[in-house]
């Protein structure tokens, strides 16, 4: 072989032999496949402004969506009644042009402007909003934020009547069902919508909403996704009548489908790749289009982190609305001015199950308020946010966070605040003087997001401050949130964003009977306060009131507050003008411009 | 050879129809709930039995496989076949998410085998023309790099040199040739490696073999032994290997598909499941398994195709 192995160049004068050729045959077939099968998909589209988004939506439809970066890119599509600038906390007219607050704050008039229009041309009406409120409030539609629409007057009760008309048509038509006889059934839904809920159209530009109690903050979630108008026609043209329960469905592709989505806010959906791209492009009827700063934008999909950052750094993503704490923690290190870390409107904190009984029957020593008070004074949270942690959080000694409101303040000084002497008297005042007795304790955490390490700093700090012993148990996130709603756990790691801005968005969920109290605390003296703060006409005694509840869960502890998430964020202010980072993951993607020659 | 097909045609519905049972059955005790987001906000109690109502999962995993087999053999007033929705995205239906994310792992995956056959070929061949040579011994050391180095390893060194350090191709995405080399690359190596062992392996035995010996004796020159004769047969091994290896890489690797950022298959298998989104779980499965069957029979035809002295039966 002085010729090197010559492989494919017919050694010592031999032909190609006939295996070679079938060899080679099959891998040209290897090739040919994946061009045959699709070709390469297109190549992504060039934008005036581009942002990541590290996973595929998981709902699109306004009225069902639950996750942030849904609602995020929903908000560029749809525009709602008013628009609530989360940086200023100020509301602003979206649709709506103008609106009336009755006395007694239960009866609101929106007088919608003239020149709202859908991307199709058509006006934006009140029946646009009637229908999609409507929508919100089916149990068909189930959507995961329909109990956002129970503030409105008869909106809950029509809820439960529509319920139980669909258990009678299963149980009187069983497998007689027809799509003729559901839309019988759904003709006399209409009807009882339209006895039932207080929303009205006196025409084609007001809306009148009333509600079943003063709510301060109703004008707030007016702007939020579950609020949204719908396009009524092509909505209506994509529902499905369900012979075996009744339901109304919704063709869900209707959300992701560019040819059929109509909207009304500043862009439109051009085009989308599923988990690529989504791109949007100004809406040319959008009735503010001449203020949008841009006229197109592209969320890419890269659900690898470290590719997106390689692909930030590279400039084809102009901003990353967060990083992973690995990744975030280098960024910060390197202080560079287009790491932002933005305090979020969100807490991190261990539930304590308050129940008197555990799951396996024996009693529940954290039922007992001092010990949880005590374990949560024992931890040091300016340690864990500086040696743990390492992003910056605010230690956390309220359940609001104090930078979330401008308008309301926590009280803070009623926080367990460290305080490792004080919880030591208040255990043995408790009973467990040293810990003794104090077993059977375990954190569960879910084992993704690095919560072990955090678990494991508080596990030491309380072995060390208190001589309490706990275990620690890593669990699917499934897992935890299903064992935290049988109370199967003793404390259990957690967190909470707001959704509006009000403090209720956080206090509510620890009311009694609220589904999301997984912890059992119940204070009777603690809902009465958010009863009387719900009621309170005055602002300024509202909050007062809302304080004072607030002290008192601090003081129970319920749960250890640890820190107050943030976000790291990424973009070059020099570049990009406009993105106003806020603690609500809220874009106005609309007022946002790029110089690209910028460096 | 028609008989072979139509035999393996007649076991196709009972092998599925027993992986669907042994799936849904283990996705049904897979704890947690399928319609809980993961920032663990509880919808109540109310809006919560409607959501289970409305995708059938309040009635018992039998109810519920049963209606999902109608909706497949007989469609639903959407589609046909109608896979259901997805309970993890909303907004699309199974038979969309699979349609639209299986061909890009079927041609990465065409690609990393072809890549596979290529290298592996090639250095199997060069180590058996000098046996215990130098390039022998190199090409073994390179198998041995390429079986022992787990795929992230290699694909981020692959991504660090090529696309960060000399930005050669792009750092991940999907769209071009030019997304295509790097992962598939990283997924082709490991097999490239195992075939270049098989090839290397065989004909090393071939070629020692007596009517090799003999055919040599009687003056044919070393090369058309070795690629007329010994290489027929020392190819038979690697196409039993290529069907499973190109059901389980064409469906996918969530491993390498997550670090180039491609959408394809491999993240529904993990993410499905950790979702617990029943519908998923079922699609990916059952379009794997289907996947797995089909390839298994190609290979036996294949091994006709390229030594047709072999009967199958």
């Amino acid at each position: 072989m002085g010729r090197g192995p010559g492989l494919l160049a017919a050694p010592d004068g031999v032909t190609l032999s006939g295996m070679v050729k079938r060899i080679l045959a099959l891998i040209v077939i290897m090739f040919a496949v994946p061009v045959i099968v699709g070709g390469f998909g297109d190549p992504q589209p060039v934008a005036d402004f581009v942002f990541s988004s590290t996973a595929e939506h998981n709902n699109r439809d306004p009225q069902q969506m639950t996750y942030l970066h849904d609602i995020r890119l929903t908000h560029a599509l749809f525009e709602t009644l008013v628009i609530l600038d989360f940086n200023d906390m100020q509301t602003y007219p979206g649709v709506a042009e103008s609106w009336e607050i009755s006395e007694d704050g239960l009866t609101y008039t929106f007088h919608l402007r003239d020149d709202a229009r859908w991307s199709n041309g058509d006006p934006v009406t009140s029946h646009d909003f009637i229908y999609a409120w409507q929508r919100a409030m089916l149990p068909d539609t189930a959507a995961g934020y329909g109990h956002f629409m129970f503030f409105i007057k008869g909106a809950q009760d029509f809820f439960r009547w529509r319920t139980q008309q669909l258990e009678e048509y299963v149980k009187s038509l069983g497998s007689t069902g027809s799509e003729q006889a559901a839309r019988e059934y759904w003709d006399e839904a209409l009807k009882k919508f339209g006895e039932m809920v207080a929303l009205s159209a006196p025409d084609e530009r007001t809306l009148m909403i009333k509600l079943n109690r003063r709510t301060e903050y109703f004008i707030d979630m007016l702007a939020f996704a579950t609020y949204m108008p719908v396009h009524a026609e092509s909505v209506q043209a994509s529902v499905i009548f369900n012979a075996d329960t009744g339901r109304l469905l919704y063709d869900p592709t209707y959300w992701n489908d560019a040819d059929r989505l109509i909207c009304n806010g500043p862009y439109i959906l051009k085009d989308r790749k599923y988990r690529r791209y989504n791109y949007l492009v100004a809406n040319d009827y959008y009735w503010d289009r001449a203020s949008m700063k841009n006229s197109s934008v592209l969320e890419l999909i890269v659900n690898n982190e470290q590719s997106q950052l390689l692909s930030y750094e590279a400039g084809d993503i102009d901003y990353v609305p967060g990083v992973i704490p690995e990744i975030a923690f280098d960024l910060i290190k390197q202080d560079r001015d287009d790491v932002h870390v933005v305090p979020m409107a969100g807490t991190y904190f261990y539930n304590f199950n308050c129940l008197p009984e555990l799951k396996n029957g024996e009693k529940n020593h954290l039922a007992d308020w001092r010990v949880r008070r005590a374990l949560a004074m024992a931890i040091d949270r300016d340690e864990i946010t500086k040696s743990i942690t390492r992003l910056n959080e605010d230690p956390a000694y309220s359940f609001v966070p104090p930078k979330a409101l401008s308008f309301y303040q926590p009280p803070v000084e009623d926080g367990p605040h460290f305080d490792p002497e004080g919880a030591r008297k208040l255990l043995k005042e408790a009973g467990y003087e040293g810990g003794k007795g104090l077993t059977g304790l375990t954190i569960m955490y879910n084992t993704n997001g690095g919560h072990e390490n955090t678990a494991q700093a508080v596990k030491n700090m309380w072995k060390t401050h208190l001589g309490v012993d706990v275990t620690l148990e890593g669990v699917e996130t499934k897992i935890s949130s299903e064992r935290a709603r049988s109370q199967d756990y003793t404390i259990r790691r957690t967190g909470w964003y707001g959704d509006y801005a009000d403090p209720t968005t956080w206090l509510d969920i620890r009311r009694s009977e609220d589904e999301n109290n997984t912890t059992k605390w119940k204070n009777l003296e603690y809902d009465k306060l958010l009863d009387e703060a719900a009621d309170a006409s005055d602002p300024k005694e509202r909050l007062e009131l809302m304080r004072r509840a607030e002290s008192i869960l601090l003081k129970e502890s319920p749960m250890a507050f640890i820190y107050h998430q943030v976000s790291v964020e990424l973009y070059d202010p020099d570049k990009v003008k406009g993105l106003n980072l806020n603690g609500w993951s809220r874009v106005r993607f609309e007022n946002i411009s790029v110089d690209r020659e910028a460096q | 050879m028609f008989r072979l097909i139509f035999w393996r045609l007649l076991q196709f519905p009972l092998i599925l129809a027993v992986i669907f049972v042994v799936t849904l059955l283990l996705a049904w005790v897979v704890p947690g709930d399928p319609l809980s987001t993961d920032d663990g906000r509880e919808v109540s109690p109310e809006i919560k039995a409607a959501m289970m109502r409305q995708y059938n999962l309040d009635r018992g995993p039998v109810y519920f496989g049963l209606s999902y087999l109608k909706g497949v053999a007989l469609g639903t007033d959407r589609a046909w076949p109608d896979f259901g929705p997805s309970l993890t995205y909303q907004d699309e239906r199974v038979s969309g998410i699979i349609g639209d994310s299986l061909p890009v792992s079927v041609m990465l995956g065409s690609a990393a085998l072809a890549v596979a056959l290529l290298i592996g070929t090639v250095s199997g061949v060069i180590g058996a023309l000098r046996p215990g040579g130098l390039t022998d011994l190199s090409s073994l050391g390179v198998a041995l790099i390429g079986i022992s180095l787990p795929n992230f390893v290699t694909g981020s060194v692959l991504l660090f040199v090529f696309a960060g350090l000399f930005k050669l191709f792009p750092v991940g995405g999907w769209g071009s040739p030019m997304h295509i080399i790097l992962p598939a690359v990283t997924l082709g190596i490991a097999p490239a490696a195992y075939i270049a062992r098989l090839v290397r392996l065989g004909l090393a035995d071939i070629m020692s073999s007596d009517y090799i010996r003999t055919a040599r004796a009687k003056g044919l020159s070393r090369h058309t032994a070795l690629f007329e004769h010994a290489l027929k047969v020392a190819y038979l091994p690697v196409l039993s290997f290529m069907g499973p290896a190109a059901a389980s890489i064409m469906t996918g690797s969530f491993v390498v598909e997550k670090l180039f950022n491609v959408p394809g298959m491999g993240e529904h298998f993990v993410n499905s499941v950790i979702n617990k989104d029943q519908f998923l779980i079922l699609g990916v499965v059952l379009t794997y398994s289907t996947m797995l069957v089909v390839f298994n029979l190609i290979v036996d035809v294949a091994y006709a195709w390229i030594d047709p002295r072999i009967e199958l039966v």
